[in-house]
């Protein structure tokens, strides 16, 4: 979509070539600024900056005047004025959301300096144009609310900024008057005391000119904002004439005379006294007026045919062009536009296809004329104009006319508007057979909807699109957009919704299987699916994901993961899990060898972490896994001699267990002696690697596992007087821990009592403690583990696993106590305050106990 | 004229003792929660100990206010009433630790105070902090 900001964007978006001019021109305006440094230069300056739409050049300008010191109170006043009128000028060519800040700082500028000089003779002049401010604001609302559906809010504001600028300039006007009576200011009367800031008798009289003119314009404003036959239009209208009546009659050198002229015809049009309008304007050409006014007689003479149903007449008038010499008129551009559209839909209701075709093709060229020639102020204007025509034109065929129209209503913050010409538009392009096309304008519309935050209409939007035509190079995309809509809407109502988000996921792989973004579908379906607990269907969606896509490495990982919950779920239950295991374990060797059915020479690091998924799969689940397990451990080591260390410590662990566990105890005894013949640090990675294999294995096994641990710390021990302080708490980390698995629970007490005090920040040592204490049976332990439990609750974050653990461990043990209501009423506590309470396993735990304490 | 008097002075007597004068409006009976500051010397009930402590902070976005209790969002007042109405069924005086954000209008912080003395949570405490 084009943006259209304003008119420095323009000006930046059009090359050297076309700025050279502007530059040049800023140059020459800096030029004469310091030659002839007056007010009046100082006004030029700033009526061309603005006059080329650099709004935020003059902005700077008046700025940086108004902090120079001792500057010379008329001239702050023309610097305040330029100010608030470029502030106010670059409202009118924002788009809407950016008006409100610029009208505020333009009216901010004017109140501060009535504040801060109530004694400036220049303040009439700023004071009018606080008054324009507010003006220009009505004008700008009343005729934005011509083209909107629902107009009433910009009426309503058109009216209350109307009625203040009137109020304003009436005060300011009798103000003025009074000054007049008052008699000639000092500068006229006494020349030789000057008093060069006061206004002259002349200057007043110019300014109560003017207050009259622009009241005039703002009761006619206030007119056009009632309805036709309404009192309240005829009242402002009559009044606006009566006050341009004097001016009209001032001698035509007068820069009031011609404006005032053809703003009265326009106040009788509007009036619908076509006749004194049509003998004013005809007087009007006879008195040889300058080819501005001669212009924009001919675009009232235009409006005045269309608004008498002189459709032929306005045609007519396009024949007397739209230029004298070098001037043109917006105004006038806007009136053949203004005709073009009248033309068009008397075409339509004739049902003349040709002519219809052929005026809704000129109102375009028109649109694109304005653009260029009349800047961003009536650019929108015209765009606006046209918009509202096709949304109320259901004959409108011409596809630019209708992306035209849709991208106005968007930029005017209209956006069912924009939908629906977008639908018009894309409707009209796949007819025409362009799907590409039907394709871009069906995404733009769903893109609105998507920015509006509308998930439900962008994921329909986003998928019918991508369903209908699932060929285009964006379709995948747009149907991954509808997905993260459905998850957004499960986000918001909860987790029972997600029915919708799962349906998409499955079709998008089914639809775009070997796309790029199948790799992340499956890997969301895979997430879903192991947060459900479904780990066959997780299972499913992390291997469904081709190897070559980014997420397949992740994705082993967590299938890893999905096997393991579920094994150990199936052996809890008592069911065979030698099968599972197995196709497991053989999954993660296929991914392991080349295309020649052979290990690699070097293992990646995705080998590396199947190498050791498959070992344990095989020394947990299958009967005979050791030696399988121990030959593809010390294949993997072997081929990974850069491997981290991490991973080095934990396949070392198992190939000691497999070594073990096959039997070969010597050569189990072997890799610990050579590793424990290394440095430390290596054999307590080893160790390390034991006791996170112990954290996950059956109770069998980690018993087995603790052996192994206490043996290789044997091997250490002659050593511990060399080993560092952290390498020494280590070690007695690991001992408490395979102590505590080997069932000699009052040494592990021991030892963790004494790591407890030196490490009482650790989480892990604080929880493994209260752990073990509350293994035993007797009150005086229980009340002990309950005491720890507490102080790991307390210093967990709350919310946190471990906390949920801590909370769940306090129940328990109240529950062991006897204290039933207690426990009840601490998960109970703990269910309404977080309700996920910490995932569905703790879930689980938490119901169950609170059953039994119900019981 | 003297019986007027005595009828007049009984009356008086009466609207006097049979008068219920309101509680003013500033005195809440709450206390200021100090970080830091829960007094050592007070006995701590048992039944408390394991006990979470509630405290809803009150915040103020796009004009309109909304909650956090222990740290979970609510958007609607009616949300927050049914979760402190399961909290004084679980016990009344739990206590409720009002955190008010500095933008908060002081309507919004008395809506909820009134809601906890609705339901009949007994001990309602106002946050501050160090500087209070």
């Amino acid at each position: 979509m084009r943006v259209n900001n304003s008119g420095e964007q323009r000006t930046n978006n059009g090359g050297l070539r076309r700025r050279f001019p502007c530059v040049a021109m800023l140059i020459l305006a800096l030029i004469t600024h310091s030659a002839f440094a007056g007010q009046s230069s100082d006004r030029r300056f700033l009526d061309g900056l603005r006059e080329r739409g650099l709004f935020r050049l003059a902005e700077r300008y008046c700025r940086d005047r108004l902090a120079e010191p001792d500057i010379p109170d008329s001239r702050r006043a023309e610097m305040v004025i330029g100010l608030a009128r470029s502030l106010a000028d670059r409202a009118v060519n924002s788009p809407p959301a950016d008006r409100p800040e610029l009208w505020r700082q333009a009216q901010e500028e004017v109140d501060q300096f009535v504040r801060r000089h109530p004694e400036n003779s220049r303040l009439p002049l700023v004071r009018l144009q606080a008054a324009l401010g507010l003006l220009a604001r009505g004008e700008l609302a009343r005729q934005e609310a011509r083209l909107v559906a629902d107009n009433r809010p910009l009426l309503d504001e058109a009216k209350e900024q109307l009625r203040a600028a009137i109020r304003q300039l009436q005060e300011l006007n009798e103000e003025v008057k009074a000054l007049l009576r008052a008699g000639t200011p000092p500068r006229a009367r006494a020349p030789g005391r000057v008093e060069p800031d006061r206004l002259t008798a002349h200057e007043l009289a110019s300014l109560a000119k003017n207050i009259q003119y622009q009241l005039a314009r703002a009761l006619r404003n206030q007119g056009r904002c009632y309805g036709s036959d309404s009192p309240d239009r005829a009242n402002s209208l009559t009044q606006a004439v009566q006050l341009l009546d004097p001016l009209a009659g001032l001698d035509s050198t007068d820069p009031l005379a011609w404006k005032s002229r053809i703003d009265q015809i326009v106040c009788y049009r509007l009036l619908a006294d076509y006749a004194t309008a049509a003998r004013k304007l005809d007087a009007l050409a006879r008195q040889e007026p300058p080819p501005a006014i001669v212009l924009r007689a001919r675009a009232e003479q235009i409006r005045l045919a269309l608004a008498n149903d002189r459709l032929a007449d306005a045609v007519d008038a396009l024949a007397l062009g739209n230029r004298i010499d070098r001037s043109t008129s917006a105004e006038l551009n806007f009136a053949w536009l203004e005709t073009c559209l009248a033309a068009w839909r008397a075409a339509a209701k004739a049902k003349d296809a040709q002519q219809t075709a052929g005026w809704e093709q000129k109102a375009g060229e028109m649109v694109r004329l304005i653009e260029q020639n009349d800047g961003p102020y009536w650019a929108r204007r015209a765009e606006m104009l046209l918009a509202g025509y096709v949304r109320m034109s259901p004959e409108a065929g011409d596809l630019d006319t209708l992306v035209r129209a849709a991208e106005s209503s968007y930029r005017s913050g209209r956006f069912d508007d924009a939908v629906a010409a977008y639908d018009r538009a894309r409707k009209l392009a796949a007819q025409r057979g362009d799907a590409a096309r039907a394709f871009e304008l069906g995404y733009v519309a769903a893109t609105i909807e998507h920015g509006r935050q509308r998930h439900q209409q962008a994921l329909e939007r986003y998928r019918q699109l991508a369903l209908a035509m699932p060929d285009q190079a964006k379709a995948p995309a747009s149907h991954l957009l509808a997905i993260r809509h459905a998850a957004a809407l499960a986000k918001q109502q909860g987790a029972g919704s997600l029915d919708q988000y799962t349906v998409l996921l499955r079709e998008h792989l089914k639809q775009w299987p070997g796309g790029t973004s199948a790799g992340w579908a499956g890997w969301r379906l895979g997430q879903l699916r192991q947060h459900q607990r479904d780990w066959q269907g997780a299972i499913a969606a992390y291997r469904g994901i081709a190897p070559a896509a980014p997420e397949f490495s992740k994705a082993v990982g967590a299938a890893a993961q999905c096997y393991s919950a579920w094994l150990t779920e199936r052996k809890a239950a008592g069911e065979s899990t030698e099968k599972i295991g197995t196709e497991a374990a053989d999954w993660f060797e296929s991914l392991i060898v080349g295309p020649d059915e052979r290990w690699p020479q070097q293992w990646s690091p995705l080998a590396q972490q199947a190498a050791v998924n498959s070992a344990k799969l095989r020394l947990d689940y299958t009967p005979a896994g050791y030696a399988r397990a121990a030959k593809i451990l010390s294949a993997a080591l072997a081929g990974s001699p850069n491997a981290l260390p991490e991973w080095k410590s934990t396949a070392e662990a198992l190939l000691v267990f497999s070594l073990a566990g096959e039997g070969r105890l010597g050569e189990a005894g072997r890799v610990l002696q050579r590793i424990s013949a290394g440095p430390p640090d290596k054999l307590l990675d080893m160790l390390d690697g034991l006791n996170r294999l112990a954290a996950d294995a059956q109770a069998e096994v980690r018993a087995e596992l603790a052996q192994l641990r206490l043996g290789a710390i044997e091997l250490l021990r002659p050593r511990v007087g060399r080993l560092s302080q952290s390498e020494r708490q280590r070690l007695d980390r690991v001992q408490a821990g395979a102590l505590a698995d080997a069932g000699r629970t009052d040494e592990a007490l021991q030892k963790y009592e004494s790591l407890s005090k030196a490490f009482p920040r650790d989480g892990r040592i604080q929880e493994a403690h209260a752990r073990l204490l509350s293994s035993r049976s007797d009150r005086a332990s229980i009340e002990s583990a309950l005491s720890k439990w507490r102080e790991v609750e307390k210093k967990s974050p709350s919310g946190s696993e471990r906390w949920f653990r801590a909370k769940y461990s306090v129940a328990s043990l109240h529950y062991r106590l006897g204290n039933r209501k207690q426990a009840a009423k601490i998960i109970t506590l703990v269910k309404l305050l977080h309700p996920e309470l910490g995932g569905p396993a703790m879930q689980r735990q938490f119901q169950d106990l609170l059953d039994r304490c119900r019981n | 004229m003297t019986p007027m008097i005595d009828v007049i002075f009984l009356l008086l007597i009466f609207f006097v003792c049979t008068a219920s004068f309101q509680a003013l409006e500033e005195i809440l009976p709450t206390n200021l929660s100090l970080p830091g500051a829960i007094a050592a010397d007070v006995p701590v009930d048992p039944e408390l100990e394991d006990l979470d402590e509630i405290v809803v902070k009150i915040l103020w976005r796009k004009g309109r206010a909304s909650w956090q209790i222990n740290r979970r969002d609510y958007v609607r007042l009616d949300r927050v009433r049914a979760v402190l109405r399961a909290a004084a069924q679980i016990k009344v005086d739990l206590p409720v630790i009002l955190d008010p954000a500095p933008d908060v209008p002081l309507e919004a912080v008395i809506d909820v105070y009134d809601l906890c003395r609705q339901i009949g949570l007994e001990k309602v405490q106002f946050a501050a902090s160090d500087e209070a």
